[in-house]
């Protein structure tokens, strides 16, 4: 038998492979073009992300910024809304000399006044009692 | 949507944002569409002749497919923006390189499913007519003999062992020189020579009666 010369060998397997891909069923033609558009697409979106304006990057790296110390600070939060930490009341309500007078003297014991249910006259009168206290000792 | 060329692209576009002046030419916008246009045109071109090359490989449809589609991915991920030339080799060397690793796969998984499941071996017994493509209508004469010639031919390809069948495809049916094919293969020029030497001649053996 005659042996095939590889020139005709390849032409063979060339118009055959060839064939092959021309003659692809339509569902595997379709999922093809789906797959190639998909690769497409993610390149678009992904492309599209790095692309947006230069202030739009300031603004997200502000944010980040603005989220990491929120979070840094948010954990100290609880300590600063403990009793020991919130203003005294009475510095809303008084001038402000007043106010930071009262304030050295406002101990925990005071704290724990205004946070029970004592009686509103008492607690109104609490600044004449103060004040008597440190007048007449 | 599909564009066939780089000027049907621009008029689509012109109609989408309403303007009727073509986009600026120096625009970056532009040029990664351009980019785009021409990276589809390229994975259009090759879809094809690559979902061939995966199915010989693998014997499976699906398997064939997810190949591609990998390929097809990461080309376009990681090379966009390499220049249109360079394409044909990357995404050839990429889609290999996805074989081998889904034939090193299948080793293992052959080598776990022998040693648990020896008696299912006839069960799964490989048949490559299964696999080969049919064609949708009837034909004529002609066309019959053709598709039975390419059925043929892809049972001969698909039973080479895989590097021979890769250095086969790549020179003969893909065009690339001995050294591209050695760059794609990721193996030596001599390498090359000797899967192709041994691919040729194993088909001459088994295409030899039907000459």
């Amino acid at each position: 038998m005659e042996k095939l010369t590889e020139n005709i060998l390849i032409e063979s397997v060339k118009q055959g492979l060839d064939y092959s891909a021309d003659n692809l069923d339509m569902h595997t033609r379709v999922r093809l073009t789906r797959i190639r558009l998909q690769a497409i697409e993610q390149n678009n979106r992904s492309s599209s992300f790095f692309h947006v304006p230069s202030f739009a990057h300031g603004f997200a790296a502000a944010a980040v910024v603005t989220l990491f110390v929120a979070l840094w600070v948010l954990p100290n939060a609880d300590q600063m809304l403990s009793p020991q930490s919130v203003p005294p009341v009475s510095t809303l309500v008084m001038p402000e000399t007043e106010a930071s007078a009262s304030a050295s003297v406002l101990d925990g014991n005071e704290m724990d006044i205004l946070m029970s249910h004592e009686e509103m006259d008492f607690l109104e009168n609490l600044e004449i009692y103060e004040w008597l206290e440190a007048e007449y000792g | 949507m599909v564009w066939r060329t780089e000027r049907e692209m621009m008029d689509t576009t012109a109609l989408i944002t309403g303007h009727n002046d073509p986009l600026k030419q120096d625009s970056p916008g532009r040029n990664a569409l351009a980019s785009m246009a021409r990276m589809n045109s390229f994975l259009r071109g090759v879809e094809h002749r690559a979902f061939v090359i995966a199915r010989l490989a693998t014997q499976d449809d699906e398997e064939a497919l997810d190949i591609v589609q990998d390929a097809m991915f990461k080309l376009v991920q990681k090379y966009s923006s390499h220049s249109d030339g360079e394409w044909g080799a990357l995404f050839h060397a990429i889609l290999h390189s996805r074989i081998n690793d889904w034939h090193r796969r299948q080793k293992v998984r052959n080598r776990w499913r022998v040693f648990f499941f020896r008696s299912d071996d006839d069960e799964d017994d490989f048949s490559p007519e299964e696999n080969i493509a049919q064609t949708q209508f009837p034909e004529p004469e002609e066309q019959v003999l053709q598709a039975e010639m390419s059925k043929t031919m892809l049972n001969a390809v698909g039973t080479l062992p895989l590097r021979q069948q890769q250095a086969l495809l790549l020179r003969a049916w893909e065009g690339y020189d001995i050294a591209e094919t050695a760059k794609i293969m990721k193996c030596s020029e001599g390498s090359v020579k000797t899967h192709y030497s041994r691919a040729i001649h194993s088909l001459r053996e088994k295409l030899g009666e039907y000459q």
